[in-house]
């Protein structure tokens, strides 16, 4: 048997966090979090997980250029991201094309993703890495 | 003020966003986990109640917009005391405990006593929210030469956040508020407005206003 699936999730707000985080390990799922760009690297470092929850509006370092310096390591290039996040594409300027290049499993609102949404899209993430 | 209602406002719609998509995630848990809904009701809770003081905060600025700033002596030591106590009664018992420790004897201040008033409160609430678990927030107040600082600090919230910090896998939503900047540019904003100065560490919010001037004695026989 495999390790469990691990979740990261890059989320500044706390509540929010700690939402996700209470919705997943009530699925099992082994989760970790990270409130900004050091603290992710540093998770990383740790345990690779095998799908990335990422906000865009962090501090200091935003989610797309974590996204970014991500994929430019081999070692973490596969790994599912699934955006969380307020923002809409437009802003953020993520196109379809440049959301396939960085591998972007799925882009979601947060005021229209449920935590058991979110739940789905994980499992759903999971299952297409396997 | 333009620069810095764009900043408030564009605050305000990221944490109000965040907020209610807490409140919104908490509703459907309770629905879905019966077991839990002691935990997630007090999580619910909290979500709203960060959107109620995010409306409250617009509603202050707009407040500040509309007044003319009136300089007189304001007696902090009341509005603290009576902002304390309606806070305390607000939140109920179930919320923080919000305790004054007088490490110096209170003085007057100069500035708008409405705005001073607005101030403490504003950073009152945000102390509150740095919490979700029943624990003491204590204020203490300082005086020296011609300023009055007051010290918003809880060892057990630098405690805590520290302890997040070391450890993120442990993370709790107890330090929510450091990343909630709307209240702090707020508090700031009415501040600068008086002359005074509000400043954040990781131990402490201090808000420094200058002492009302002290009346001349008059010592001399009548006339």
């Amino acid at each position: 048997m495999g390790r469990p699936a691990g979740i990261l999730i890059v989320e500044d707000d706390h509540l929010l966090a700690h939402m996700y985080q209470l919705r997943l390990q009530a699925e099992q799922l082994p989760v970790s979090v990270a409130h900004n760009a050091d603290e992710f690297w540093q998770q990383l470092a740790k345990h690779k997980p095998t799908v990335i929850v990422l906000d865009i509006l962090l501090p200091k370092v935003n989610g797309l250029h974590i996204l970014k310096d991500l994929r430019s390591h081999s070692r973490y290039a596969k790994i599912p991201v699934i955006i969380l996040t307020n923002l809409n594409r437009v802003e953020i300027e993520l196109t379809p094309e440049l959301a396939d290049v960085l591998g972007v499993t799925a882009y979601l609102v947060k005021s229209q993703t449920t935590p058991e949404t979110l739940v789905r899209w994980v499992k759903r993430a999971i299952t297409s890495k396997a | 003020m333009g620069d810095e209602f764009a900043q408030l406002a564009v605050a305000v719609l990221h944490q109000l966003k965040n907020a209610l998509a807490a409140a919104q995630g908490y509703a459907e848990m309770i629905a879905e986990a019966p077991e839990h809904n002691a935990q997630y009701q007090r999580l619910l809770q909290h979500s709203l109640q960060r959107a109620q003081s995010l409306l409250y905060s617009l509603e202050s600025y707009r407040v500040l917009l509309r007044r003319s700033e009136t300089a007189g002596p304001v007696h902090l030591d009341a509005i603290l005391h009576s902002q304390l106590r309606e806070l305390q009664e607000e939140l109920g018992s179930g919320a923080a405990t919000i305790t004054l420790q007088r490490v110096y004897q209170v003085p007057s201040i100069s500035g708008d006593s409405e705005l001073v008033t607005e101030i403490v409160r504003l950073i009152l609430y945000y102390m509150t929210q740095l919490t979700i678990v029943p624990q003491p927030i204590s204020i203490q107040v300082a005086a020296k030469a011609d300023t009055v600082c007051v010290y918003f600090a809880s060892p057990e919230i630098v405690r805590t956040t520290r302890a997040n910090l070391r450890d993120s896998a442990n993370s709790g939503p107890y330090s929510q508020a450091m990343s909630n900047e709307v209240i702090l540019i707020l508090a700031k904003l009415l501040a600068a407005k008086l002359s005074g100065r509000l400043w954040v560490r990781q131990q402490h919010i201090g808000l420094r206003f200058k002492r009302a001037r002290q009346l001349p004695l008059s010592i001399g026989e009548a006339a």
